[in-house]
């Protein structure tokens, strides 16, 4: 922990000390949702650590350690960071990263702490024996990291200094565009900045939780500031580029701090009659149009569905994720597809989710045939229950030697068999537990087996398998 | 919607999203088993990355 860092703490404590003291409002509920902010200048990544201490009033070392056990924990702290940096107002400005790009306000920012907090839940259970995520697990984080990338970055010139602008964005713009994850380049020779910026180490200095990943964001956020200036020349030349070179600084860069969203008024402090800052209009066509051709790719499925052969509901994601998919293809030289991109992500987590079950069908089956002719070979269910009565089968001998095999993707698989029928049972399943006669298994990966002892009755193979809930064999 | 320089942030996007469209049908009515997507989403990843580095330093 450095000596910069501890003395900013200090120095924020008694800032916050002097805020409460501005007496009791009896309409607002003080939570660290409604209420923190991410630290300016107690900062390893983006402030939360050294905001939520300043919150609480406790030494930040202890909470960068809880936040680091924490992601241990199913990357719970990197869930919770991420949220906290999105939703988290830094200090001085009263909107969050997530609300200056929603129209909706501050409403959003619990809402968000509410949705993280489901994740967070949600990735503790994740860690634990109930469900495997598997090859899934990236995947929120990815979502999360993507997220915080697109919204970090500085709609205009002069307003809303993202995170951690640091050495990246003094040289040149349009000297350097660097993709994500590769090492910062060295600032060019003549342009070495002159004004040390005093508070946000760089991201090299990152060794907080999650540092590993977190590193690579923030500092693909600080590099991107230079591309956009590149952007901004190139659409309106007449004006001086945002990240102007290092001869003459801007007043409003170093003025700190910087008006939280909205393109600052002319402020009295900058030069005379300054042009206002370039607007990134945002170009809502491309948008339009592929959720238009998306609507129609659904409607032309359903049709499809309705009169040729059926479509299940992976077919109607997967397709949607691609014509999401080729909208930012488009945008990528035309227009500005990356609204699409919160599209196909939701769209994309879904199939991931539906891609668990066997099959696309939901509900029950419940059966109890009569005679063997009527059991089926195969019984599947997408989520639901299959519930399968052999007892009144009349012509049990006509079983003996076949194979029963059911399939429930989430639900219950019950299977209660006769007497006088001896069985094998396979039962296996993801989560859950299983139950096969007395013998019981639960957790993940919970699988069983039974076979009963050789008699005159004849013999069925039952095979059971699910990814999460429940199996139970029982005899009548 | 006017043509623009390349938008970086776009093209990986539409990498990954037509990535994981070309993963679901090659699984679901392909040849592709389950299990290759162990390999096959870190790979698109990784394809989608470079494209993003290539794509940025052309842009320069």
């Amino acid at each position: 922990m450095s000596h910069r860092g501890r003395r900013g703490h200090d120095r924020g404590m008694s800032e916050t000390s002097s805020a409460d003291a501005g007496g009791f409002e009896p309409g607002k509920l003080r939570t660290a949702p409604t209420q923190m902010r991410r630290s300016r200048d107690d900062r390893y990544i983006a402030g939360v650590c050294g905001g939520l201490a300043r919150y609480l009033n406790v030494d930040p070392v202890v909470v960068r350690v809880i936040m680091a056990a924490l992601t241990v924990v199913g990357g719970v702290g990197i869930v919770l960071y991420g949220a906290a940096w999105l939703l988290a107002p830094e200090e001085g400005s009263d909107q969050s990263m997530l609300e200056s790009h929603l129209p909706a306000g501050p409403r959003v920012r619990m809402l968000g702490w509410i949705v993280a907090g489901v994740i967070a839940v949600a990735a503790v259970v994740g860690s634990g024996p109930w469900f495997d995520w598997g090859w899934i697990g990236p995947f929120p984080l990815l979502g999360l990291a993507v997220l915080i990338w697109v919204l970090a970055r500085p709609r205009s010139s002069g307003s809303a200094q993202p995170a951690a602008p640091t050495a990246p964005t003094t040289p040149p713009a349009g000297s350097t565009t660097t993709a994500p994850g590769a090492p910062p380049p060295p600032p060019p020779p003549g342009t070495e900045p002159t004004t040390p910026i005093p508070q946000s180490p760089t991201a090299a200095d990152a060794t907080g939780p999650g540092a590993g990943s977190t590193t690579a964001m923030s500092s693909t956020t600080a590099m991107l500031p230079a591309g956009e200036g590149e952007e901004q020349t190139t659409r309106l030349p007449m004006v001086p580029p945002p990240n102007a070179p290092a001869g003459a600084p801007p007043a409003e860069q170093t003025g700190e701090p910087p008006p939280p969203l909205p393109p600052p008024a002319p402020t009295p402090a900058g030069p005379p009659p300054s042009p206002p800052p370039p607007k990134r209009r945002f170009d809502p066509t491309l948008t339009w149009l592929t959720l238009a051709t998306l609507v129609v790719a659904m409607g032309l499925l359903w049709l499809i569905d309705q009169t040729i052969t059926d479509v299940n509901g992976p077919i109607y994601l997967a397709t949607g994720i691609a014509v999401a998919g080729a909208g930012m293809l488009v945008g990528t030289w035309w227009g500005n597809g990356r609204a699409l991109i919160p599209v196909g992500v939701v769209l994309t987590v879904v199939l991931i989710a539906v891609s668990q079950l066997p099959v696309w069908k939901f509900g029950e089956i419940n059966e109890a045939p009569t005679n063997a002719a009527d059991v089926r070979s195969s019984y599947q269910m997408g989520a639901g229950q299959i519930r399968l009565d052999l007892t009144r089968v009349t012509d049990l001998e006509a079983l003996d030697g076949k194979t029963i095999h059911l399939e429930t993707g989430l639900g219950q698989t019950r299977v209660i068999v006769p007497r006088n029928l001896d069985v094998t049972v396979f039962a296996d399943l993801n989560a859950g537990d299983v139950r096969v006669f007395d013998r019981e298994a639960n957790g993940a990966d919970a699988s069983t087996q039974y076979t009963d002892p050789d008699g005159p009755d004849p013999n069925l193979r039952i095979d059971i398998d699910g990814s999460l809930g429940q199996i139970e064999v029982t005899r009548a | 919607m006017k043509r623009h320089p390349l938008d970086v942030v776009s093209l990986v996007a539409a990498v990954i999203f037509l990535g994981v469209f070309g993963i679901w049908l090659g699984v679901d009515h392909g040849d592709l088993s389950i299990a290759d997507i162990g390999w096959l989403t870190p790979s698109l990843l990784i394809v989608a990355g470079l494209a993003g580095v290539a794509a940025s330093l052309r842009r320069r």
